[in-house]
């Protein structure tokens, strides 16, 4: 497959259809890989694609937005594929003036431990859609998992008593020393002004401490609502730990039961969060 | 010089605690580590290489209390000044990069000004450094002229040799904690000081000379490799609070009723806000301008006004970086002829 | 607000018992007026709930809530139009959507949810708004001071 995204690469940017190719490259540290950027022909052969292609390059699409005059080109696995249907559909970016290279994918490694991430375990889409380029065999792809397999890890929690709960996430949140790598890794995360930095009035304090920072990791999840694609990043990236896949994987397991709705599949669908129905359920309001 | 077996280490933890000293040791908090407060010495993990989280929050907390005010009823306001550290505290299993960090820290910290609160700190904390017997793919000691077995900043060095440690006290702070061990250590013999004074566990990391490379900075600080090199950081501060010697802050006020308190907050140059003006203007107005003022605080600025370089090369954050962002790589490409 | 009037407040409780402080977020067209009837035919309610009038329900954000909490409110009050009659067509429906998804999340965090008491209240309903204050003040008062957020702020 490598082989064959380096072919690729080399057309698109010597018959000038793409000006930039986003793809992974070998990182310093070993078994990893890095974000590349390949503007010319001759650097192709820095792509790789292998099982430690984790980030979600989609954010360099909206907030560190990748500036240059042609297309872009973005090597994308399904789940980040879906990023940017979100985002074309949130008007961050034109669907023109992409070309995604879209990645059969069986599946990706933790760097550290080398198992298969909990997000592949629960993945139903191996084979990219809405992309204009495809590479691998989509015959060769994994059989997607149960729908509600990404679902499985909230069950423990969802089975605790709320001061159980709440214990739960005090600790966890009290690790919390408020780098915003959650943020600024996540491709839906692109308003100019967060609202974590907002001082005047302050919704949320800027101090590392437990108020701020249950606040801060609460908000960006219920902010996600609808639009986490869950690609996990968030999780993956965070330096303390804290398990923030699960308050995205509870904004989808509610956006799907409620409103029948998985982000980034479908470029046309209306954003849950920014339409309605009359008779939409309403069970706790009196 | 002293040793200890290496099955006795938990004695010397439990003596730190019956003299009433506070005890600072890295552990394990499920699949996270970092150094903490500990009970009994049974918590803590010295088997852990690095922690992720470094040694600098128990000297610049991510967040304290700079003062108290509260407004008072008919009028005025009332203020007080936080207490400094009372309290004797050991840190026991500290890696020598993590140690290295703390004279660094000082220096700007007794600069223009005494900070009696990070002051109090390092006065009350005796530091017992474990040097590295086998260091990982991210260490980069070398790189910034600092080895496994460092003696910078600890108080007391602990280094392997087979089943033992010798135990050597680097300053008066560590002979004091020596002499409180007492009996628990025995004494070591010529051939063990010699079989510590040559432990020198091999680097498997690329180490980049950047005692050569530094000097090329100034002069590169408008080539355009800044913006190639750093066109993937996302502008994240998990280098920074990752980091053993960055040691930005933030003054903010919190308020909560009818009182608050003036606090300093880590901050990281990585932030777009670290340098936006109220104008709206921002003279580090994009992320290879910040990330430079990363590398050029810590190779060339820091060195210029006190010497050494503020890296220990501990690793951090290359290994924590969400995209893979290796700041010694980057030196070397910055600094390349072109 | 001052925590210093707030706390003599809180003790002054009757018969020396907890009362609880509930902040209520209202829509300026339906509830509040709602509230305003309950006032005018002399209906008799807990004294509680403190009101803050807003133009609509979807002027409400979570942010409002959890200032009220983190702030020292025992429990939280949301009320609007009923379903069709928004002043501004159609507010309390993306309001609604919103509350839906806040109302799952502070239920993981582990937020006591009858704390958090969300309804719709018109106009013509004074009677309504004094039988939903109620409710959610002896809830409330049931459940005792908010000691989650307490502790979360003063740990702070």
């Amino acid at each position: 497959m490598t082989d064959n995204l380096r072919k690729l690469a080399r057309e698109l940017l010597e018959s000038g259809k793409a000006s930039v190719v986003i793809g992974y490259g070998d990182a310093t540290l070993p078994g990893r890989t890095t974000p590349v950027f390949i503007t010319s022909a001759a650097e192709a052969d820095r792509l790789v694609w292998n099982e430690h292609c984790l980030n979600n390059l989609a954010v360099y699409l909206s907030s560190r937005k990748f500036k240059t005059d042609g297309k872009i080109a973005i090597v994308a696995k399904p789940c980040d594929l879906r990023a940017i249907i979100n985002l074309v559909q949130e008007n961050q970016v034109k669907r023109e003036d992409v070309i995604i290279i879209g990645m059969v994918c069986s599946g990706m490694k933790d760097n550290d431990s080398g198992k298969p991430l909990e997000k592949c375990n629960a993945c139903m889409e191996h084979v990219p859609k809405n992309c204009d380029e495809i590479i691998g065999d989509p015959a060769s792809a994994p059989k997607p998992a149960d729908p509600n397999a990404e679902f499985i890890s909230l069950e423990k929690l969802e089975a605790m008593s709320p001061d159980e709960r709440w214990a739960f996430w005090s600790k966890e949140f009290s690790k919390c020393i408020r780098c915003y790598a959650c943020r600024q890794v996540c491709p839906m995360c692109y308003c100019t002004q967060c609202i974590a930095q907002k001082t005047q009035p302050q919704w949320i304090p800027s101090s590392q401490t437990p108020k701020g920072n249950f606040s801060f990791g609460m908000f960006r999840a219920l902010h996600s609502a609808g639009r986490c694609v869950s690609c996990g990043e968030c999780e993956r990236v965070c330096p303390v730990g804290i398990p923030l896949n699960l308050l995205t994987a509870k904004m989808r397991k509610e956006i799907r039961e409620k409103y029948g709705y998985e982000a980034g599949c479908d470029p046309d669908a209306p954003a849950p969060m920014c339409n309605f129905k009359p008779d939409d359920k309403e069970d706790f309001i009196r | 010089m002293k040793k200890v077996d290496k099955n006795k280490l938990g004695e010397l933890m439990q003596a730190v605690l019956d003299a009433g000293k506070e005890l600072i040791a890295p552990v394990r908090q499920g699949d996270h580590t970092a150094y903490a407060r500990i009970k009994k010495p049974g918590d803590a993990a010295l088997d852990i290489l690095l922690t992720r989280m470094p040694l600098k929050e128990f000297f610049l907390p991510k967040t304290e209390c700079l003062l108290k005010y509260t407004n008072l009823e008919g009028g005025g306001v009332e203020v007080s000044d936080p207490d400094p550290l009372n309290q004797e505290r050991v840190v026991f299993g500290a890696r020598p990069c993590d140690a290295s960090s703390l004279p660094i820290m000082d220096k700007v910290f007794t600069w223009d000004y005494n900070d009696s609160l990070y002051l109090a700190r390092r006065d009350k904390t005796t530091i017992v450094s474990i040097a590295c017997e086998s260091p990982a793919a991210s260490c980069r000691c070398e790189s910034v002229g600092i080895s496994p077995s460092a003696k910078d900043g600890s108080d007391v060095l602990l280094t392997p040799i087979g089943d033992a440690y010798t135990v050597d006290a680097v300053t008066e702070k560590g002979e004091k904690l020596v002499a409180l061990w007492g009996s628990k250590l025995s004494d070591a013999s010529d051939a063990d000081a010699a079989k510590a004074a040559a432990f020198k566990p091999a680097l498997p990391g690329h180490q980049t000379d950047t005692a050569s490379l530094r000097g090329k900075l100034k002069a590169k600080f408008e080539t355009p490799a800044w913006a190639e090199q750093t066109m993937k950081c996302v502008g994240c501060g998990a280098c920074a609070y990752l980091c053993p010697t960055c040691h930005c802050f933030d003054i903010v006020d919190e308020k909560s009723g009818c009182g608050g308190e003036r606090r300093r907050n880590w901050d990281a140059c990585a932030f777009s806000t670290f340098t936006l003006h109220g104008s709206g203007h921002n003279p580090r107005a994009e992320q290879q301008h910040r990330y430079r003022q990363r590398v050029m605080h810590k190779f060339d600025y820091y060195p210029e006004k006190f010497g050494p370089v503020a890296c220990v090369g501990c690793g951090r954050c290359l290994s924590a970086c969400p995209v893979g962002m290796d700041i010694f790589e980057i030196i070397e490409k910055v600094t390349a002829d072109e | 607000m001052s925590t210093q009037t707030e706390s003599k407040h809180e003790s002054a409780g009757a018969a020396g018992g907890f009362e609880p402080k509930i902040t209520a977020f209202v829509c300026n067209w339906c509830t509040y007026a709602g509230a305003d009837l309950a006032g005018t035919s002399r209906l008799k309610y807990q004294s509680n709930v403190r009101v803050v009038k807003l133009p609509c329900t979807g002027r409400i954000d979570p942010h409002f809530i959890i200032k009220a909490f983190e702030n020292g409110a025992d429990g939280v009050l949301v009320s609007g139009c009923h379903p069709g009659d928004c002043h501004y067509t159609s507010g309390n429906y993306h309001a609604r959507r919103r509350f839906t998804m806040f109302r799952a999340m502070m239920e993981f965090l582990g937020l006591d949810m009858d704390r958090l008491q969300f309804s719709w209240v018109s106009a013509a309903e004074g009677g309504k708004w004094t039988k939903v204050v109620d409710d959610v003040t002896n809830k409330v008062r049931n459940l005792g001071p908010n000691t989650k957020y307490r502790e979360l702020c003063e740990n702070d």
